[in-house]
Formats: C-alpha cells, sequence, structure tokens
C-alpha cells in the first residue's frame, strides 16, 4: 500500500509537471494551430531563470516567514519573464510566417527549439545543474502511507494555476476573445480583436506556465539540464494530444495521465525504467490512429 | 447629416482578374443603402475593403470624412504619437526605393472606429454560447487587461457585468433571448442570422454592413428582417446592405448601386434602378 501511494503520488507530481507544459502546446495550437516545438526549451529556460534569481536573492537561506511570499513572487517573475520570452518568440519566429503555409512556421519552431537549446548549452554547459528545492519538506503521515509536503505543494500550485487559466479563458473578455480567434481567426479582427495581441497573449500565457512548470520540476528533481526540454516537451506534447490538442482541460487531464502511467510502469515492472518512453510514445500513436482527436477532444474540422 | 462612408475610385485587382474597378460610392448618414448586382461583380469585395480585410489596389475609402486608406491618415488622425514612427519607416523605405510605407488599418481597428459587419456565409463562433458571441462583439468598446482580470480589479467585474447586461439587451432586440445560453451553432439558421446581426451591434457601429442578410430566409423570415433593420436604422445606425433579393431591397432601401463585373453601373433610388436598361441587362442579359 505504501508503495501504491508513493508511486501515485510520483505520477501525479510528474504529471502537474507536464501539464503545466502540455497547456502551452495546446493554448498555442488552438489559437494557431502550430505545434511549437520551442515550448519544451522555454520550459528549460524558465527553470534555469527561476535558479538564477534564487541564486541571485539567495533564496535558500531565507527564513519561512519571508519564503513564503517570496516564493510567489519568485513564481511570478519567472512566469513574466519567460512569458516575455515566449512573446518574442513568437514575434519573431511566427508572426512573420503567420500567412506561410503551415510546414514554415512548424520549421522555424524546430529551429527555434536547437537555437534555445544551443544558447542554454552554451551559458550553462552540458552538465547536470544542482536546483535547490525550496518548497517545504517532510511528510504528511496518512497512517498506511505518507506523501511528500513537496508532492502536495506542487499539486496545489498546479492545481490553482489550471482553475486560474480555466476560469481566465472562460469568463474574461481576453479569455473570451482567445477563444473567438482560434474559432474564427477573420470573424475575430472583424469583431474588433487585435488577433496580433491575442495571440502575444496566448504565448506569454502559455510560456509562464511552463515557467513554473520549469521551477516545479527543479525544485521536485533538484537537479536540470539544458537539454531538459526536448524529452519533457514531447512527452507534454504527447500529454496534450492524448488529451485532445486544443483542449485546455484535457492537456490537464493528459498530463497527470501520462505522469501516472510513467510512474506506475516505472514502479511496477522490472523493464519500466528503460521503457518508459517507449510506452509513452506508443500511446502517442495509438492515441494518433484510433483517436486523433484525443480524450475530450472535440475540433472538428472546419473550413 | 453628412456622408458617413466614402469610396473614391476604389480598385481591386486579384492576379490577372480585376474584381472591383474604380468605384465610387457615398453612403449618407442614417440611410439604407443597398448594394445589389449578378454573382461575381465585386460586392463582397467591396465590403471586405472597406472592412479592412483586403487592402484596396487603388483609391480611397473615408469614413466619416476621414481616410481608412492609405493609413497616413489614419496616423495622423488616430494616433499622432505614433505618427513619427509612420513618417521615419515611410522615409526610410523611399529611400531604399521600396516606395511608400504599406501599410493597412488592420480590420479590428476599422471595428474599432465604428463599422460593423455580418458575413455572408454565416460566421458565427459556433462552440460559444450565444450571449458569449455578442460579448465578443464588445470586445473593442471594453477595457479590461490581461492584469485586470488576473487581479479582478473592481474595473473588470463591473465592466463585465456591464457588457454582459448589453449583450442580453440586444439578444432581446433581435428576439434571441430565450437562447442565450444555448451554442450557438445548435440555433436554427434564421436565428444564427440575427445572432450576427445582434454581434455586429454589439461593437457599437455607426454603420452596419449586412451581407445578404435575407439569404434563405422563406417570406416570413424576411418580413421579420426588414423589421429589424428598420429598427436598427431608427436608433441612428446607418445599414449598408448587399443583397439579392430585389423584394427586400426595393422595399427597405433608400438608394440602390448596382455593380457588375466590379463596375458601377447605376445609382439612384428604387424605382430608377428598377428600370434602367443597363441594370436589366446586367441581370436578365438583354433588354426585356
Amino acid at each position: 500500500m505504501r508503495f501504491f501511494v508513493d508511486t501515485l503520488s510520483l505520477g501525479i507530481t510528474q504529471g502537474a509537471v507536464f501539464a503545466l507544459i502540455a497547456l502551452g502546446y495546446t493554448l498555442v495550437y488552438g489559437i494557431i494551430e502550430l505545434i511549437n516545438f520551442a515550448h519544451g526549451d522555454v520550459f528549460t529556460i524558465g527553470a534555469f531563470i527561476g535558479l538564477n534569481l534564487i541564486a541571485l536573492f539567495g533564496m535558500q537561506t531565507w527564513s519561512p516567514a519571508l519564503l513564503v511570499p517570496g516564493l510567489i513572487l519568485l513564481f511570478a517573475v519567472t512566469m513574466a519573464l519567460n512569458g516575455l520570452l515566449g512573446m518574442a518568440i513568437e514575434r519573431v519566429a511566427y508572426r512573420p510566417l503567420r500567412n506561410a503555409p503551415r510546414l514554415a512556421p512548424l520549421i522555424t519552431a524546430v529551429g527555434m527549439s536547437f537555437f534555445l537549446e544551443g544558447v542554454l548549452y552554451l551559458v550553462r554547459g552540458p552538465n547536470q545543474i544542482a536546483y535547490p528545492n525550496l518548497f517545504p519538506s517532510g511528510s504528511v503521515s496518512l497512517g498506511f502511507a505518507s506523501v511528500g509536503l513537496t508532492n502536495l505543494v506542487i499539486v496545489a500550485v498546479t492545481v490553482v494555476l489550471m482553475v486560474g487559466l480555466h476560469q481566465f479563458i472562460q469568463r474574461t473578455r481576453v479569455g473570451r476573445a482567445m477563444r473567438a480567434t482560434a474559432q474564427d481567426r477573420d470573424a475575430a479582427r472583424l469583431m474588433g480583436i487585435n488577433i496580433n495581441r491575442i495571440i502575444a497573449i496566448t504565448f506569454f500565457i502559455g510560456s509562464a506556465l511552463a515557467a513554473a512548470g520549469g521551477i516545479i520540476y527543479g525544485f521536485y528533481n533538484e537537479s536540470i539540464s539544458f537539454d531538459l526540454g526536448f524529452r519533457s516537451g514531447l512527452i507534454a506534447f504527447t500529454a496534450a494530444v492524448f488529451g485532445g490538442i486544443g483542449n485546455v482541460v484535457g492537456a490537464s487531464l493528459g498530463g497527470f495521465i501520462i505522469g501516472l502511467i510513467i510512474a506506475f510502469s516505472t514502479s511496477y515492472t522490472s523493464w519500466g525504467l528503460q521503457w518508459a518512453d517507449v510506452i509513452v510514445f506508443s500511446i502517442l500513436i495509438l492515441v494518433l490512429v484510433f483517436r486523433p482527436t484525443g480524450l475530450l477532444g472535440m475540433r472538428v474540422p472546419e473550413k | 447629416m453628412g456622408t458617413v462612408l466614402e469610396t473614391r475610385g476604389v480598385s481591386k485587382r486579384f492576379g490577372g482578374l480585376l474584381a472591383v474597378n474604380e468605384v465610387d460610392l457615398q453612403v449618407e448618414e442614417g440611410e439604407i443603402f443597398a448594394m445589389i448586382g449578378p454573382n461575381g461583380a465585386g460586392k463582397t469585395t467591396m465590403f471586405n475593403m472597406i472592412a479592412g480585410l483586403y487592402k484596396p489596389t487603388s483609391g480611397q475609402i473615408l469614413f466619416r470624412g476621414k481616410s481608412i486608406y492609405p493609413i497616413r491618415e489614419f496616423w495622423r488622425n488616430y494616433t499622432p504619437l505614433l505618427a513619427g514612427y509612420y513618417a521615419v519607416a515611410d522615409r526610410v523605405r523611399r529611400g531604399l526605393g521600396f516606395g511608400p510605407m504599406p501599410l493597412a488599418l488592420r480590420p479590428h481597428a476599422v471595428t474599432t472606429l465604428g463599422i460593423a459587419r455580418t458575413f455572408q456565409n454565416i460566421r458565427l463562433f459556433s462552440f460559444m454560447s450565444v450571449l458569449e458571441n455578442v460579448m465578443v462583439g464588445e470586445h473593442c468598446r471594453m477595457h479590461a487587461q490581461v492584469y485586470d482580470s488576473l487581479l479582478r480589479t473592481p474595473r473588470a467585474v463591473s465592466e463585465e457585468r456591464r457588457v454582459q447586461e448589453r449583450a442580453r439587451d440586444l439578444l432581446k432586440f433581435v428576439g434571441l433571448e430565450r437562447y442565450s445560453e444555448e451554442y450557438a451553432r445548435n440555433l436554427p439558421y434564421g436565428h444564427q442570422r440575427r445572432l450576427e446581426i445582434a454581434r455586429a451591434l454589439a461593437s457599437g457601429p455607426r454603420l452596419l454592413m449586412l451581407d445578404e442578410p435575407a439569404a434563405g430566409f422563406n417570406p416570413q423570415e424576411k418580413v421579420e428582417l426588414i423589421q429589424l433593420i428598420q429598427q436598427i436604422r431608427s436608433q441612428g445606425v446607418t445599414i449598408f446592405l448587399i443583397e439579392h433579393d430585389m423584394k427586400v431591397v426595393m422595399e427597405i432601401s433608400q438608394r440602390i448601386v448596382v455593380l457588375d463585373y466590379g463596375e458601377k453601373i447605376a445609382e439612384g433610388p428604387p424605382e430608377q434602378v428598377r428600370n434602367d436598361p443597363r441594370v436589366v441587362e446586367a441581370y436578365l442579359g438583354k433588354p426585356a
């Protein structure tokens, strides 16, 4: 039982990170039908920005009383900076190709991914870099098992961000404009929506969520490296497809499910550790073959 | 009563096809102005140019006396701060031999100026509720920014409430208040057309452009549509419509312009246009 609960909490925590990245894929796909392959590296950069800020302010040594507002600020500032990075990427790599054939921005996305990874490699080198965990350590006992406090905080932060995003999209002026732009770009423009702005905001939000995922990843795994975004990005992409790409709730759900699948296959089978990626990408293939719209996808082909 | 919309020698060329050729139009404030013509005459192209989706190949479009094209005037009239940027970019381009800066007023800005439109093929946001569709129309009249929404500032909250109320009023006006929570795509066809009109009205236009509003309507629906259009006009909105149904056009419009092969072939009050030999020829092939 203890082992099962451990696996469950591992899966959900890892899934939270995948879900946060997957949201960025799905938001961007939803609005401009582009698979933003650079998103995984945006996630890595988010983790590095967080690390730099922690080092800059020496946050490892802060007292717990100071740490709570400090962490909120850390998340806010990192998310904002990474969001601006996402907007900048959109501006230079995707907007000039807005009316080009679909394949063109896809290629620049791959190129942008290599570029970001290269820059990270040059700046931070090829090694694993230690990351402090500023979330409370220790665990809560449930009697039959115990759950790490870090895991609980991670899930709480993730759920808050997801609910916030959902409310933002469903309830606010800009969220409504995002949905309108996703459904019919020209009609949205003619309703007075500045679609370039809305698309930029979408990139901002996606990258900000990836930054939150990056910090959480760092806290949980206590080390990061320059090529982190490659694997995590692809797995998160699988999660987004699994949940139904373009669908925000689906991406969250997909992230958690993929995290659980990885955790259970690695913990309960002797070969799982080596084969985790094979399992994940087999799922991607199966989903694409048998249910291309994903779990919750309901995008209908129009046009 | 001034001129709301004026086009001066507007042309649009798509490759080798001259879709619109030197068309001059004047839409006067408070009137119902119709544009008719056989299929492919360039009517929707005119609409798209006025709405800012296409850039005219040549000619000028003026809205309430101010030029929408070329953009130069736009910068001067609406964003004096950016005029400097435009002037510098323009000079650099000319200096390098690229010609004048080819900026166009983007469609959302045209809507903000006060021109709203509906579409020939219904283009509602099908996976949004009827109410939300109308609220999207109000987007350009709202001010809440991303941070307002995130922080739930009182401004954003009260604005959201106000906009929702206005959207409900508009739905009541077009007679769709019962369906406000339905997905737009689940509405019957006639209701979808009315919803498009409500959505366009939500942006608070001075000029409402309707692209074939009566297409696919039965006689009863046409009568209701005519009433609706007249009600809108009585609220001070100028109407500019494209319509194929002659009965509707003749009944509601004060003035009609006829396009054929991209050229204006007639203009005037309904009786005059109806009896114009060139119009009859364009529609029937030879003088009847």
